[in-house]
């Protein structure tokens, strides 16, 4: 589904069970991991339950088939943390392509039954909804994504309190374009990684951020207000090459510091980011 | 340094407009916003100083550009300008047409401060010598420095006081020895209905030229004439019926015949054969025609005497200095039915006596064309015979007579030239043709010429021998002069040969020949620029255009 198709849904959650499921669809095994550990009691065997649940103690004793069941419980803290600056309202397509991936990671995590929280921030923390894996703090993050506006600079130092505030490890998920000088980005995230949390960056670029294009003309910056005048026509080649190798320093730190960072252009579908999480959460307990 | 046209310096300011514009154009520039300008930066500090380079050249190369243009239009140069107050301008029939019709009012634009202009037709209408001191008294006395605009064929213009002058030399016009019209205002003179065309002239150096008159397309009357700067050359025309009106005069440039030599053949001939032809062969009636000579394959056979006559209808004796044999052998000639010319002012007595003539020199004789070889200041009064040419007075110049059964001429007018003798020249074969149509219905069987006695002092009679040895006269000098010396017995008139040479010169030819440089811009650099700057204004805006077009393709690339 494409993200033209998907911004005309106007509720965020339906918009994002579409996309998550339309993702799952595309598997070919199950994405879900762990569930609790807390026994809770059993049920019968139903075909179709996994063998690896059957209760063999209990099927020795009765010579029937029982499931344990457990508490419902869940094995992940997943922090999604998005970029709430004034860069990311560049293009329409940007903010919402964040945010869209934001829900659908949301409703993912949800269905996995671990706990999805939410952080927006810009040269502050903007919105903070801490990870609970209930379907009331999914529709509470939905409905907060639905009201966010982009607004305000991009700053990762408030990043260092909310690592000490998230004081059980779980998965950080970071939704923003970056466009910081990368040792910010990397001091802002290493935060986390000395919270022993696994953090997962997530670039998203709009691609008239990759290709300028038009005439010479002034460029007012969204979030200082700085202008510089600019011509794309001359200096298109410059500028691609200063933006590769921006990209490339903080995915190099990034990988340094043992986070994984996928870049994503706002044309490309967001079943791959998905996917990319997925993979992530993969190796996670 | 100093302009043409300053006015287009008040343009300079514009030179100021690509560096306003570079100012401010980016504050002109519409803005966008962008999520991150620090981007920008970075890429603007790599290419900084390169880009930066390249737009202060564009700017540069810009403002000259502009400057350049201005420039082109000012028009700049450097050198001294002749300040003038006084303007003078040759407008001779030479000069006039040399003259560019704006190069007045590029002068007068160029030297707001002239105060005296004078065209020289307006000084000397009837004149064409270009002599300004002369004629100061006609415009008032010139002071201050005074330019004057001439070709300056016949002129003066040195020596008058206070004034200095420079003086600037333009070719004569090419259209000028070229085709004209001519008014011709018939007038009545003693000699009947004629008038003088006057015909303007003009080259650079002596030269020959022949002019042809037409009516209606026919050639009516011509002439050769020797032509240098600013001349003035008359025809005399006759006109039966009186008539006048526009004419057109041709003036070719005429090759075969050196300059000197067609003094010997132009008009006072003819002038001289038509004073006063009377009786059955009046001039008029049967007209000398120069302009056919081409066509008489007349022979003039200088002999030596004694000579075989046994096949000669004619016998021209010119100056004769004749021994008794030869005297009895003419006799016997003219008593067979032959015919004599003699063309002599001396005629020994012996011979007036078998002849029944009677000629007596006349020294007070006035001759109508002096200065022509044919005819010469002194005459013989002629007696015994039916006169047939008579002067102007009514004396008799020419009687004819039967001898016996043959005739005899006797042409009173004498060849000589001073002591010298009768030359042949090519004037003299159309007389005797002339002379021997007129009154002996000549055949061009034979015509033999006996030779005259060697020159003795004046140079410029040339004396033919038979046998090329005894000409006194420099050969050289004979060369020189276009007359023809003799080498052998039979010497030629070679009037045919000569004619083919004697072509008329193609419309192209001619302009070759009297190309000139009459055009402003030689004038100005000459004169009154030494130099100009325009063809480096020129050759920059040439480069600004294809540097800028390889910019522009360059970018486009990008």
């Amino acid at each position: 589904m494409t993200t033209e198709i998907l911004s005309r849904i106007k509720p965020l959650r339906l918009r994002a069970r579409l996309i998550v499921e339309g993702f799952l669809t595309g598997l070919h095994r199950s994405p879900y991991h762990g569930f609790s550990v807390e026994f809770k009691d059993h049920r019968s065997y139903n075909p179709g339950d996994e063998i690896r649940w059957i209760d063999w103690k209990v099927y020795a004793r009765t010579d029937r088939f029982f499931v344990r069941r457990f508490e419902d419980e869940t094995n992940l803290l997943s922090y999604i943390i998005l970029d709430g600056s004034s860069s990311m309202a560049f293009s329409d397509e940007k903010f919402e392509y964040a945010r869209n991936l934001a829900a659908a990671l949301a409703y993912i995590l949800y269905l996995q039954r671990d706990a999805a929280g939410l952080v927006v921030f810009n040269e502050k923390i903007v919105v903070q909804i801490p990870p609970r894996a209930s379907r009331i703090n999914l529709s509470h993050i939905m409905k907060t994504l639905e009201n966010l506006k982009p607004g305000g600079k991009t700053d990762l130092s408030s990043f260092k309190l909310l690592a000490e505030k998230l004081k059980k490890r779980g998965l950080v998920i970071l939704i923003s374009d970056m466009f910081l000088d990368p040792e910010e980005v990397i001091s802002g995230l290493k935060f986390f990684r000395y919270r022993k949390h696994e953090v997962l960056a997530f670039q998203i670029l709009s691609p008239r951020e990759i290709n300028i294009g038009g005439h010479a003309r002034v460029f007012e910056d969204m979030e200082t207000g700085e202008k510089v005048p600019f011509d794309p026509i001359n200096l298109q080649s410059e500028y691609r090459k200063t933006l590769d190798k921006h990209i490339e320093k903080i995915k190099r730190e990034l990988r340094k510091s043992g986070i994984d960072y996928e870049k994503f252009v706002t044309s490309d579908p967001l079943e791959l980011a998905l996917f990319r999480f997925m993979k992530k959460r993969e190796k996670l307990p | 340094m100093k302009f043409q046209n300053p006015g287009f310096l008040y343009g300079l300011p514009l030179i100021l407009l690509p560096i306003l514009i570079h100012l401010f154009a980016s504050k002109l520039q519409k803005k966008s916003p962008f999520p991150w300008v620090k981007l920008l930066f970075d890429v603007k500090r790599e290419g900084h100083r390169r880009r930066h380079l390249l737009e202060i050249l564009i700017l540069i190369m810009r403002t000259i550009a502009i400057l350049s243009l201005l420039l082109l239009a000012a028009k700049p140069y450097k050198g001294k300008i002749f300040e003038f107050k006084n303007l003078i301008v040759d407008w001779s029939p030479t000069a006039r047409p040399g003259i560019p019709v704006n190069l007045i009012s590029r002068i007068q634009r160029l030297h707001r401060e002239i105060n005296i202009f004078y065209l020289l037709d307006r000084l000397y209408r009837d004149s064409l010598s270009f002599d300004l001191p002369a004629n100061f008294g006609k415009i008032g006395d010139i002071h201050g420095k005074t330019l004057v605009i001439s070709d300056f064929q016949n002129s003066n213009v040195g020596n008058f006081k206070d004034s200095t002058v420079m003086a600037v030399k333009i070719p004569p016009s090419e259209d000028y020895l070229r085709i004209l019209d001519v008014r011709v205002e018939p007038g009545i003179t003693m000699k009947g209905f004629e008038t003088n065309v006057k015909i303007f002239l003009g080259a650079k150096k002596k030269t020959a030229v022949r002019i042809n008159l037409y009516r209606k397309g026919k050639i009516v009357t011509g002439g050769n004439f020797e032509v240098g700067p600013d001349s003035v050359n008359e025809l005399t025309l006759r006109f039966v019926p009186p008539g006048g009106g526009v004419w057109k005069a041709e003036v070719l440039p005429y090759d075969g015949l050196p300059g000197n030599n067609i003094m010997y053949f132009r008009f006072p001939v003819l002038e001289a054969l038509k004073i006063g032809l009377v009786g059955e062969n009046r001039f008029l009636e049967k007209a000398f025609n120069p302009f056919k000579i081409k066509n008489y394959p007349l022979k003039v056979i200088a002999i030596k005497t004694p000579l075989d006559l046994a096949d000669v209808s004619i016998v021209f004796l010119v100056n004769p200095d004749i021994n008794t044999d030869f005297f009895l052998r003419i006799i016997r000639y003219v008593e067979k039915g032959n015919n004599l010319v003699i063309f002599s002012s001396s005629i020994p007595p012996a011979f007036q006596n078998i002849l029944s003539f009677r000629a007596e020199p006349v020294e007070s004789v006035r001759v109508v064309f002096a200065g022509d070889t044919i005819f010469f200041k002194k005459a013989l009064k002629l007696e015994g015979g039916t006169p047939i040419l008579l002067d102007l007075k009514g004396r008799t110049l020419a009687i004819k007579k039967d001898f016996a059964s043959g005739k005899v001429l006797i042409v009173g007018l004498s060849p000589y030239v001073d002591d010298g003798y009768f030359p042949i020249t090519p004037a003299f074969v159309p007389f005797v043709y002339h002379l021997l149509e007129t009154f002996f219905s000549a055949k061009q069987k034979g015509l033999i010429v006996e030779a005259g006695t060697p020159c003795k002092l004046n140079p410029d009679i040339v004396v033919m021998e038979p046998d090329g040895q005894k000409t006194r006269c420099a050969k050289e000098y004979f060369k020189k002069i276009g007359l023809y010396t003799a080498d052998s017995v039979e010497i030629g008139v070679n009037l045919p040969e000569k004619e083919s040479e004697m072509r008329f010169l193609t419309e192209n030819e001619l302009k070759r020949r009297f190309k000139q440089l009459t055009d402003i811009e030689n004038f100005e650099k000459s004169v009154l620029v030494s130099k100009t700057f325009d063809r480096y204004f020129v050759y920059f805006l040439i480069f600004y255009v294809l540097a800028e077009s390889i910019i522009l393709g360059l970018r486009f690339k990008l």
